[in-house]
This record gives structure tokens, C-alpha cells and sequence, in this order.
């Protein structure tokens, strides 16, 4: 493998923020956690990344605002959001906004995985 | 006789101007007669302002939930009870206009009313102002929700770490780790299913108010059910025939009617491990009924157990039953939301051979005019 694909992981919930970096490690990616959404949006703006994994619901700015600055930015950027079932307004204003994909909580990594590897276009 | 009735009203308008819930009288043409204090309270209209006029003259104009209007005459509550003199069995919960313009969410109760003779004279309906009550059931959805949202993602988390743990992600482990870590990973998934069922109920214990009263399309929601079931059947190699006959509808709450039968259904797949499993969907015009049948060739109920299945907790005792999991509320929420909506369960089962539960619903058929 040449030079590792960067993921950033914005995510509130440690716990399981720290489950998909370690699993995103473990398949040869390089991860940059974000525990919220203030560390999300300069990580995505001024880091090289090749994907974002997005929580909706995170202190400081929420997902959705994250996208809403990154977007115009990095236009083909692929983004996966995850959301929480009850909450679909927000879902479809991540999907008009130019989410790439979602996954509904709670998931296991490995279909977050296998998600990034389809908006990464290398499955 | 309308002498004698008007003077039967006075007698009655004492007590009636008592009571906290809204009142009013009508003639067979649903024309007002009488409509007492606390009607005035809650629509804003005083009796002199109504008397004589019908209630869909711009007074309580009743809309579903969804705001559908209810006034044409094969939906207006009041004339289903005065023409075809059937009392409503539980409260309806719809709209009302205040005269400011603003809505009232009321639990309406209504009734034909004869004379000594048996004669038809009139229709009575009873409101009561039932808002602040949904408020109050609005909020512990929201808290359940939000509850719901709490618990599930640290068992998910720590289901994802114990996966971890077993595939080795984090260093090899021995055989004996290997055996508790996934007994650990067993008993939490199945914490995480009962907690899953206990959050159901939750949601549909106590909350009669925030039941949601609308026109629905049954047969949509039927085919809907029968598609997403159908491959969990194909998963297990089941025959699954649907045939919901089209244009079904009726008055209820589609997220409870759609648990109601997921759970039917998803029981009938669950208990099956060879054959079929159907679902049916037909009306009777002679009784203005709505059945639904959901058949499979699974293990059966025993004769003992078939009453009660429907109590919170039961779980049939048999080893085949217990291995499947499950808490036994799932036919217990769905006892509640069928006699919720006026409706009932028939059972039929022969152990070995398989069941048949038939729910009965209050409901039409739509024709082309509607």
C-alpha cells in the first residue's frame, strides 16, 4: 500500500469514536478523532483527508453545520453521516447538503467499514 | 314528541351544565338542541349561538390528527352513531374549532338517543378538552426517545469492543477467554433485546392520548409490512404469500398498527422453521370489518397457553420457545393496540402443525368517490 488514506472520525461518543478508529487502524487507514464539532471542521479544512465519517449530534457545532462549511470547500469530499433513527429531519438535511451516505446508530464498525470502502469508490 | 323531548332536555341540562365536559344534544339531522356550559368553555360558543345549527356549520367542524376534515357524512362521528345507532366503544380523539380559530384536541364519546318507545329522537356527543393531557404524552415520547437513544449506545459500543476482543484485533486469546468473552457477548445482546422490548413497551404503556387518530390506507401499510417480511422469511427458506385485498381503510394509528401486525408476523416467522407463513387481508361488508390473517406451519401453541400469550412477560415454557429469546411483550403490546382501536385477536393453533391469529378491525373500503 502506497500512502495511507486519512479518515477523520467526528464523533462525541469516546467510546465509540475510539471503536472505529482503532477498527479504520486495523484495516490500514490513518485516523484524525475529532470529539467534537469544532475539532471536526478544522481537521476537515486544513487536513489532507480522504473521507469524514460525521456525527450529527456533537457539542459546539452539529454535523449538520460542519457539512454546511465544508461542502463548498471540498466539493467532492465523500462524507458518511450517522444519525440516530428517531431524528430523520436531520438526515434528510444531511442528504440534501451532500452527505455521500449515513448510518443509522447503532451500527457495528464493520458496516462502517464496508460503507467507506463504497464512497471511496475501493470496493 | 320534539315538545316532549326539548322538555326531557331542560330537566337534564342541570346536570349537564355541571359537568366539566362539553355536552350537546342534536335532532336526527344532527341539528343542535341543547349544548351546555362547559361545550361553551371549551369551543368559545355561547348556547344561543349554536342552537339550531349543525355542528359542521363552522362550530367544532371535527378533522382528524392530520387535519382532515371529518364532516362529510360517512365520516362525521355523530352521524355513523345516530344512523346506524352505534355508540362509539371507546373515545375518538379528533380536533375541534375554538371560535378564535384555534384548534382543541378533544375525546369526543357520542350516541344515538331514542325515546321510551324506542323511537330515534336524537344524538348526543360528549368532548372533553384532552390538550394538555397530549402534551404531557408527547413529552415521555420525546423521553422515551431520547432514553432509548442513552441506553443502546453504550451496549452497542461495548458489543463492539468484545468483537474486538474475539477476533483477536487486540492480541491473541486463549481458548478460555475465548468461552467467557463470548458469553459476555451472548448476554449482552441479549440485554440489548430486552432493553429493546422493554423501550417498546414503554412507548405504549399508559399513553392512550397519544395514540394517533387517522385516516389511514391499510392495505399500503399491509403490502409494506409484507414486502420488508418477505425476505426475512426468504432468510429462512419459508414460503411467504401475502394477498391484501386493495382499498382498505381505516381510523388509527399507523405506527402502532404497524407494530401490532410486525409482531404477529414476525412471531409466525420466528416460531416456523419449515413451510409457509401468509398473510391475508379482507373485508366484510356485513360487518364493517376489516380481518387480517396471519398463517404459518410453525410449532403451534399449546391449548393451555393460548389465553395467556397476550399477558405481559408469558412466554410459552418449552425449550424450543425459550431458545428463541424474547421478553413476551410483543403480543401483549399487540393485544393492546388492536382492542385500542375497537378491534380483537382469534387464535387457532394445532402444536406440530402451526397458527393461525385472524385480527378483527373496525374499517372500509374506500371507494372511488372517498
Amino acid at each position: 500500500m502506497t500512502e495511507k488514506q486519512i479518515i477523520l472520525v467526528a464523533e462525541d461518543d469516546p467510546g465509540l469514536n475510539r471503536l472505529i478508529s482503532f477498527k479504520l487502524q486495523k484495516e490500514g487507514y490513518q485516523v484524525i478523532s475529532a470529539l467534537d464539532g469544532k475539532e471536526a471542521l478544522n481537521a476537515a479544512l486544513n487536513e489532507n483527508v480522504s473521507a469524514i465519517t460525521l456525527d450529527i449530534m456533537m457539542p459546539f457545532l452539529d454535523g449538520i453545520q460542519v457539512l454546511k462549511k465544508v461542502r463548498p470547500v471540498k466539493p467532492d469530499l465523500p462524507v458518511i453521516v450517522l444519525t440516530v433513527k428517531s431524528r430523520e429531519n436531520d438526515l434528510h438535511q444531511a442528504l440534501e447538503l451532500g452527505a455521500n451516505a449515513y448510518m443509522t446508530k447503532p451500527f457495528q464498525p464493520e458496516q462502517l467499514i464496508e460503507k467507506l470502502k463504497q464512497v471511496l469508490g475501493s470496493i | 314528541m320534539d315538545a316532549m323531548f326539548r322538555k326531557e332536555i331542560s330537566h337534564v341540562s342541570i346536570v349537564f351544565n355541571q359537568i366539566k365536559d362539553g355536552v350537546y344534544i342534536t335532532d336526527p339531522d344532527r341539528r343542535i338542541l341543547f349544548w351546555n356550559k362547559a361545550a361553551e368553555e371549551i369551543t368559545g360558543y355561547s348556547q344561543e349561538e349554536v342552537l339550531g345549527k349543525k355542528c359542521a356549520d363552522n362550530l367544532l367542524v371535527h378533522t382528524d390528527l392530520a387535519g382532515n376534515k371529518l364532516c362529510s357524512t360517512d365520516l362525521c362521528p355523530l352521524h355513523k352513531a345516530i344512523s346506524y345507532e352505534k355508540a362509539t366503544t371507546e373515545p375518538l380523539i379528533v380536533k375541534a374549532l375554538h371560535k378564535n380559530g384555534s384548534r382543541v384536541m378533544v375525546e369526543v364519546s357520542l350516541a344515538a338517543l331514542h325515546s321510551a318507545s324506542g323511537e330515534l329522537i336524537g344524538g348526543i356527543e360528549i368532548f372533553r378538552d384532552v390538550s394538555e393531557k397530549i402534551e404531557l404524552e408527547e413529552q415521555k415520547a420525546r423521553f422515551f426517545s431520547s432514553l432509548s437513544h442513552e441506553l443502546k449506545t453504550p451496549l452497542s459500543n461495548m458489543q463492539g469492543y468484545l468483537k474486538l476482543l474475539l477476533d483477536g484485533d487486540a492480541g491473541e486469546i486463549n481458548d478460555l477467554q475465548e468461552e467467557f468473552l463470548t458469553t459476555i457477548y451472548k448476554e449482552e445482546q441479549k440485554l440489548a433485546r430486552y432493553i429493546e422490548e422493554l423501550l417498546d413497551m414503554g412507548q405504549f404503556e399508559g399513553t392512550d392520548y397519544s395514540y394517533q387518530q387517522n385516516m389511514l390506507d391499510l392495505t399500503a401499510l399491509l403490502e409494506s409490512l409484507a414486502n420488508s417480511f418477505s425476505a426475512e422469511a426468504l432468510n429462512k427458506e419459508l414460503d411467504f404469500n401475502s394477498n391484501i385485498e386493495p382499498d382498505l381503510a381505516l381510523f388509527g394509528d399507523r405506527e402502532r398498527l404497524s407494530q401490532a401486525f410486525s409482531n404477529i408476523i414476525g412471531n409466525a416467522i420466528k416460531y416456523t422453521e419449515q413451510g409457509s407463513v401468509s398473510l391475508k387481508a379482507v373485508f366484510s361488508e356485513a360487518d364493517d370489518e376489516i380481518g387480517i390473517t396471519v398463517q404459518d406451519s410453525g410449532i403451534g401453541i399449546p391449548e393451555k397457553d393460548r389465553k395467556s400469550i397476550f399477558e405481559m412477560f408469558y412466554r410459552v415454557d418449552d425449550k424450543d420457545v425459550r431458545s428463541k429469546g424474547g421478553t413476551g411483550v410483543g403480543l401483549y403490546i399487540t393485544e393492546r393496540v388492536i382492542s385500542r382501536h375497537g378491534g380483537r385477536i382469534e387464535l387457532e393453533s394445532i402444536p406440530g402443525e402451526g397458527t393461525t391469529f385472524t385480527v378483527y378491525l373496525p374499517g372500509l373500503k374506500k371507494t372511488q368517490e372517498q
